[in-house]
């Protein structure tokens, strides 16, 4: 079953996936561990909000990119901790080099290299 | 963690200990960095946001919500419909008329004519029937032939694996005599490969063997019926004898209940060369020899696998040119038809009961129109609650498939109902059927006739619901609140006028073919049969062993009975005759003095 985006931030499409899988390749983490570090890793610009970050962690494991299971933390609480498959290394790899492609193409539209034709 | 479905319990209380989990650490988070427990855990939540939309949106994220959803649908349809109880009982009672009526004559199709026959591999039976390019109106020929053109046909026609031959009905009526009174009884005599061609197993005992049939033993084989009603289905049938045309006849097996071949009211079944009418001649016990123009045997064939009927056909038409070369005195005018055994047990009956099949379905159509109808003035006194549901943000398809829902709800319902209906009333149905359609024995409600009703009602239940539903489409919810009153009016009474036309020109259909059919049936009773029927009584006379009493003895007796018959008080005149008119196919014999 194909699933329907409905991400409520106001990244583009398709980058919140990106975050997440790239946060969980440096090891395994629970949903709220993910939140903070994407915040602080971007600088405090990227605030997640929960009611996207746990939609689309859900969606992630249905597509069996991420994997979870329940542990118990250093507080004695149980977490759900999230880590990356192999499919799921594999995915991020195209989405970042789609990514890179991205950003040039528009950052190719924004800084026109000057031309010979330049007075 | 899997998404299946069932686990749906534990997930969802997976995922608020999830969230409840994250809402404590950002909880301590906020208090490490000063603040006070209460603040902290309101401004953590603050920062949560909506914990129920969250998990609804997860929980859609997981697939299966239209399962949920249905459920849901279902269990308000049926809190609507309690409310409503009057309305939904009157719909329910409607449709399971519709659906009752259409259950019963599909059963009745079913069994009759989309059933194969219940012989093995039934599809590759066909009767040899012989065609006379004498018969000219309404003398049919009965499809007879010779014991001898029998064996030039077994011998000639390859595309036949087995052929069998058996007397004809005519030739087939016996007599028992059970105590003192005699009793007559379709009968069969049948070759020995007879049922072994036909594939059927005997339920108790065996069937003829070839020895059997040369020694002329006098043998039987019941049908159910006649092994119920003679010997109340007594487990130690086999052995018992029955007097049958004046002499003992043994029984040596039954047949099981849907065996009704070559009659459909045979009652027992006995060796080819057993046959009483046949004059005894050790020598030719078939009358080979015998004057070839009484044809007096039918044939039965099992066509050879990849062998089409065409091409039987083919071959039968030329084996019969042969025979008429050959024998011209007797064979000449004669051809024979390859006649499959399904089309030449229920062929009379296939065009009535698809007419049937149709009109019933119409009544069904009339139903349903009127049921539409119903539904849509019920819908003008909900649209305060729709237009409110539409409000707080239901979609337009999921009102759509709320009302859809509640509909097919009680499509369901009057589903179930008539076919109760149908099941108990099944007995009274079936005497009112003529009692010559064939395979009548074998209608029942199956798993087939239930998933048709089913299906019926399901479709039935969809098609009514959407008829308010396409006026709910074109409404105006915003209007509808605030006023309370549908803006624009005139859709509304233009669809309820379609309908309402749609019920007349429909009845009026079933009305006019109802008359035209008694108009025929009153004519046929009205022809003129040539005679006056009026006041005139009919009976039968059976002698135990007709052939122990010599004929002068059986005159006497007729005229000693005619004349006791002429003095009972009322009656006017009184003779004998041989064959009553009208009576199955009746020829006019001379007798000779």
């Amino acid at each position: 079953m194909k699933p329907r985006y409905q991400n409520r931030i106001e990244l583009l499409q398709g980058t919140l996936d990106l975050l997440i899988l790239q946060t969980l390749r440096w090891g395994p983490q629970h949903g709220y561990g993910i939140s903070l570090a994407i915040r602080s890793n971007s600088g405090d610009v990227l605030q997640v909000d929960t009611g996207s970050l746990y939609p689309a962690l859900h969606r992630l494991e249905r597509q069996k990119w991420i994997a979870a299971e329940w542990k118990v933390s250093e507080n004695k609480q149980r977490v759900r901790v999230y880590r990356l498959t192999a499919k799921g290394k594999r995915q991020l790899d195209s989405e970042r080099s789609r990514w890179a492609q991205l950003s040039d193409a528009i950052a190719g539209v924004l800084n026109p290299t000057k031309t010979e034709s330049e007075p | 963690m899997t998404f299946r479905w069932w686990r749906r319990q534990k997930r969802d209380e997976e995922l608020e200990e999830e969230l409840q989990s994250h809402l404590e650490m950002a909880a301590s988070d906020v208090m490490e960095r000063g603040e006070k427990a209460e603040l902290a855990r309101s401004a953590a939540l603050r920062e949560f946001g909506n914990v129920g939309l969250i998990k609804e949106v997860t929980r859609d994220k997981w697939g299966w919500r239209w399962v949920d959803d249905l459920a849901q649908d279902v269990r308000y349809g049926l809190r609507m419909m309690r409310r409503s109880s009057s309305f939904c009982a009157v719909a329910v009672l409607i449709l399971a008329l519709g659906i009752g009526l259409n259950t019963a004559v599909f059963s009745v199709v079913h069994a009759v004519l989309l059933r194969p026959l219940p012989y093995r591999d039934a599809g590759k039976l066909a009767m040899l029937w012989v065609t006379d390019t004498r018969s000219v109106g309404w003398a049919v020929s009965d499809g007879s032939t010779s014991y001898r053109d029998f064996l030039e046909w077994k011998r000639e026609a390859g595309s036949f694996g087995d052929l069998a031959a058996f007397y004809k009905r005519g030739w087939s009526v016996v007599t028992l005599t059970a105590g003192d009174e005699p009793a007559k009884v379709q009968g069969a005599f049948v070759a020995a490969n007879f049922f072994s061609l036909l594939g059927t197993e005997p339920e108790l005992g065996r069937t003829f063997t070839e020895e059997d049939v040369q020694r002329r033993e006098h043998l039987l084989i019941l049908s159910n019926a006649m092994w119920q009603a003679k010997f109340g289905g007594a487990a130690d049938v086999l052995g018992r004898e029955i007097q049958m045309n004046g002499t003992t006849w043994r029984v040596v097996g039954v047949m099981p209940e849907q065996c009704r071949f070559p009659f459909l009211d045979v009652k027992l079944w006995a060796p080819l060369t057993t046959n009483p009418f046949e004059e005894p001649d050790p020598n030719d016990p078939l009358n080979l020899n015998r004057p070839q123009s009484v044809a007096r045997f039918q044939v039965i064939a099992r066509l050879k696998s990849g062998i089409a009927v065409r091409d039987a056909q083919a071959e039968m038409n030329t084996v019969a040119a042969r025979l008429a070369r050959e024998y011209p005195d007797t064979d000449k005018t004669l051809g024979v038809r390859v006649w499959p055994l399904d089309e030449y047990v229920t062929g009379e009956m296939r065009k009535p009961l698809w007419l049937l099949s149709l009109s019933v379905l119409v009544v069904l159509l009339i139903a349903c129109t009127n049921l539409a109808t119903l539904f849509l003035s019920r819908s003008v006194a909900r649209r305060r609650e729709l237009a409110v549901r539409a409000a707080i943000g239901a979609s337009r398809w999921r009102v759509i498939r709320q009302l859809i829902t509640e509909s097919a709800l009680i499509g369901l319902m009057g589903g179930a109902a008539g076919v109760m209906l149908t099941k108990s009333a099944m007995a009274f149905l079936l005497a009112l059927v003529p009692v010559n359609v064939p395979r009548l024995n074998e209608v029942r409600i199956d798993p087939t006739v239930l998933a048709f009703s089913f299906l019926l009602a399901l479709v039935c239940g969809v098609s009514f619901g959407l008829a308010p539903v396409r006026r709910f489409v074109a409404c105006d919810s915003q209007e509808l609140l605030k006023t309370g009153q549908q803006g624009a009016g005139g859709n509304r009474l233009r669809a309820e006028g379609v309908l309402v036309g749609a019920q007349f020109a429909l009845s009026l259909v079933l009305l006019a073919s109802a008359g035209l059919l008694i108009r025929s049936f009153v004519d046929v009773l009205e022809v003129n049969p040539g005679f006056k029927p009026e006041h005139i009584l009919t009976m039968q006379l059976q002698f135990a062993d007709p052939d122990a009493v010599p004929p002068a003895r059986i005159s006497d007796y007729y005229q000693s009975a005619l004349m006791r018959v002429r003095q009972i008080p009322g009656v006017q005149a009184a003779g004998t005759v041989g064959n009553i008119f009208f009576w199955r196919r009746t020829g006019i014999m001379r007798c000779g003095k």
